[in-house]
């Protein structure tokens, strides 16, 4: 096996226990089921992905928050705004359908989750793999899809022309609510990867 | 009545067509530099990052339309190639530059939309209409068959220029 190769199992399998735990503690947060899923994670060229983000123009609501440390990375959760209304309402025990539009609450909330599924993103890499991380406060974007994703690469996009984005979608089962979560490694995170990967 | 096609740019990506079209992206900072060449009812769009290529000119695999600089360049190119437009047969129209996540420091919208300007002047070509900065992102549509642009800023009404 390569060095690539190893870099890239190890990879996935950061990837799979983190989006195991953010889904157990995102689970126990809305007192609900939820399931997140590694939908895939790929060295992606910049062009091409945010060429096909911008095929959608929906507005967005989204929580960014860097992750600082021996492998910083950057963290992205986006919903759309009806179902960031839902999350909402579960977080705050109210009755569904009581935000109907985005509020202080809204974004406490959308802030909260990144908040949460970030940490237990960091538990993983610190208890695991001995990789220490601290997250920023995160911040709260509404915009259109196309333009939270690039600004999101746009740090690792002036690096380099291929980004690896680890991408996955989760299923708020209860109420149907699709979100989206990506992890991104940036400046010298490949250097610890490949480190772990040499001694896995 | 034609059917238009829809043409999508991403980061760092130049696409050229002739009506029936219409280019589209979305922007942050980044900007959107529209050229059109009216008497052949063709246009082009670049989708640009930073400013300035610097010393990633010489990496291998450089990504040209990444740059203002090296950027429109190949858009003109590009223009000369597919349709035989020159400078002089061209405007301008730019759009984006927001400065999108305000802990960021550094103002690239800015920064770009500065070069852009510059290099459009240095190459002789008008800039009939801009829109730029803010802090919300950017819906842009070009129509090929008008030159017109709707340019729409998240949760402000769309405006044509």
């Amino acid at each position: 096996m390569d060095n690539k190769q190893k870099v890239d199992r190890a990879l996935q399998l950061i990837s799979k226990l983190s989006i195991d735990k953010a889904s157990q503690v995102f689970s126990k947060m809305i007192k609900g089921g939820a399931s997140i899923e590694m939908d895939k994670a790929y060295l992606a060229d910049i062009t091409d992905v945010t060429q096909q983000i911008n095929e959608n123009s929906d507005e967005v609501i989204g929580a960014f928050v860097r992750l600082v440390g021996d492998a910083p990375f950057k963290f992205l959760f986006f919903v759309a705004p009806e179902d960031s209304f839902i999350l909402t309402d579960m977080i705050l025990r109210r009755e569904i359908g009581t935000t109907k539009e985005f509020n202080a609450y809204t974004e406490s909330a959308v802030q909260e989750i990144g908040n949460i599924l970030a940490s237990a993103i960091t538990n993983v890499f610190s208890a695991d793999f001995q990789i220490m991380l601290y997250p920023s406060p995160p911040t709260v974007v509404r915009d259109f899809a196309g333009t939270v994703f690039a600004e999101y690469i746009l740090e690792a996009a002036a690096e380099r022309d291929e980004v690896l984005i680890i991408q996955s979608k989760f299923l708020v089962v209860k109420n149907n609510i699709r979100c989206h979560m990506y992890i991104l490694p940036v400046h010298d995170a490949d250097k610890t990867l490949s480190q772990i990967a040499s001694s896995m | 009545m034609e059917t238009q096609e829809k043409i999508i740019t991403g980061i760092a990506d130049i696409k050229v067509a002739k009506n029936p079209s219409v280019i589209m992206t979305n922007l942050g900072s980044c900007i959107a530099v529209c050229l059109y060449d009216q008497k052949k009812m063709a246009g082009g769009m670049l989708h640009l990052m930073m400013a300035e290529a610097g010393s990633a000119r010489e990496k291998e695999g450089f990504k040209v339309a990444k740059y203002a600089d090296t950027g429109i360049p190949m858009l003109l190119n590009e223009m000369k190639k597919n349709f035989g437009s020159t400078p002089a047969d061209l405007v301008a129209k730019i759009f984006g530059g927001a400065k999108i996540l305000q802990k960021v420091s550094k103002d690239i919208g800015r920064e770009n939309e500065e070069k852009v300007r510059q290099i459009l002047k240095e190459c002789g070509i008008p800039l009939r209409a801009q829109k730029t900065g803010g802090e919300k992102g950017y819906k842009v549509s070009f129509n090929l068959a008008t030159g017109k642009v709707l340019c729409q800023i998240f949760g402000e009404q769309e405006e044509e220029f």
